[in-house]
């Protein structure tokens, strides 16, 4: 996409962020609400994963009813009603068919505008962005409702401490707008990638054609989600720190300029490791999954909003933004913070 | 590549214990069990991580759990091809 080391980067169309808005469901869950029922302890969550509560959508709230919030509250950040065309992230869709995002479209009184949904797992927002600079830089649309949303509590396996414990529900969204890359906002670049070889480390098994074509009798305990842990955290670290390295080397940005690193929010650890991989200093590596857990395709967003409000994200500041998850899928992208009241 | 002293690697495997694992320097031992210097699974998820982009080999975490320790994962390297003198 714009490399900024031209020296007409600066005239180069890129998509811009315009606004930024979250919403999490209203019940937090502890530790050691889980403690009760699983054999773990607040203790072993903490130190492991980093995470000390998360959020779980009440029964009747469904993925797309957080897309809504999120998205209405991206829209007013931005201060505008309409935009041309919305990309929902999720894992967790309102149904297997249709998408998710035309629902969310027309809830917001977006009119027909193209809605569809990314499937990239915990990669998914990054991938989102891409998909809708894209729609933006080939002049399909001039603005954007990008959204990533999850129930993870509905597809967890309540008696698997290695998952029920990390994954909480929420959404966050954002408006990306046609512009220039040397306005604060462009996203300046993209670094993507997937192995297809490893998809069985992040899955859930039944539920599709796979499994209906095995001829094997639909069983709902394969619609829980899985996750192979160890290898997963081998994996996450390694292909979130080259797949960083490599766009920080293409934009020509070393890492000590970069101000915050705002990694996919599935393990603190995993983010100290990223961090140490780049020579980014871990104070620089934003963290907020200790209050929201793993919010996978959502985790970006309510990373970002989160430091925002904290003080922890200045305009002007340089942002990389990296995601990993079930495909494997990766990706990384960056901007320079803008003006922005998130929402 | 030159061959590199057993120590050296065992130096920058116990340097790894320190300072991302945060493990005292005092309870840092080559010969002691990475259980007792009370090193959990994802520490030697992430020192698998750290050494295969070192020494560019494929070692997986499960490889330094049965080592067991800084001495025999220093051997291990070396059976994987690392050029240890």
């Amino acid at each position: 996409m714009t490399d900024p080391r031209t020296p007409e980067a600066g005239a180069r169309p890129a998509a811009v962020l315009k606004g930024l808005g979250t919403y999490l469901p209203p019940r937090a869950v502890s530790n050691e609400e889980l403690s009760q029922r699983l054999d773990t302890s607040d203790e072993w969550i903490r130190t492991r994963t980093g995470i000390r509560q998360r959020y779980w959508v009440e029964p009747g709230t469904a993925t797309g009813d957080l897309a809504v919030e999120a998205g209405a509250r991206a829209l007013k950040s931005a201060g505008v009603d309409g935009v041309d065309a919305v990309v929902l992230a999720t894992t967790t869709p309102d149904h297997p068919c249709p998408a998710t995002a035309p629902w969310v479209a027309a809830r917001l009184g977006l009119g027909h505008v193209p809605a569809y949904d990314v499937a990239a797992v915990c990669a998914g927002f990054v991938y989102a962005l891409a998909n809708a600079a894209g729609l933006i830089l080939t002049g399909v649309a001039r603005r954007v409702l990008v959204i990533g949303a999850e129930t993870y509590s509905g597809i967890l396996d309540p008696t698997d401490r290695n998952t029920a414990v990390i994954f909480g529900d929420g959404a966050g969204a954002v408006v990306l707008e046609a512009g220039r890359a040397d306005e604060p906002g462009a996203l300046l670049g993209f670094d993507l990638g997937s192995d297809g070889e490893q998809h069985d480390l992040i899955t859930i098994p039944g539920g599709g054609s796979r499994q209906r074509a095995g001829g094997n009798p639909f069983d709902s305990e394969d619609c829980y989600f899985t996750m192979q842990g160890k290898r997963v955290f081998a994996q996450a670290v390694t292909r979130m720190g080259d797949s960083s390295g490599a766009l920080l080397e293409r934009l020509g940005w070393p890492s000590a300029t970069v101000d915050r690193l705002v990694g996919h929010q599935a393990n603190v650890r995993i983010l100290h490791a990223v961090a140490d991989h780049l020579e980014i200093a871990r104070e620089r590596a934003v963290v907020n999954l200790d209050r929201v857990g793993n919010t996978s395709a959502a985790s970006i967003p309510l990373a970002l909003a989160d430091a925002a409000a904290a003080g922890d994200l200045n305009p002007g500041e340089r942002v990389l933004l990296t995601a990993f998850g079930g495909g494997l899928a990766w990706g990384s992208t960056a901007l320079v913070w803008p003006d922005i009241a998130p929402n | 590549m030159t061959a590199l002293a057993e120590s050296t690697i065992a130096d920058h495997i116990a340097t790894i214990m320190a300072e991302k694992f945060e493990i005292p320097a005092g309870d840092i031992d080559i010969t002691a069990s990475f259980e007792t210097m009370e090193l959990d699974s994802l520490d030697l998820v992430e020192l698998a991580v750290i050494l295969t982009r070192q020494y560019g080999i494929a070692l997986e975490d499960h490889e330094i759990v049965e080592a067991g320790s800084i001495e025999k994962t220093v051997a291990l390297l070396r059976d994987k091809g690392v050029p240890i003198a």
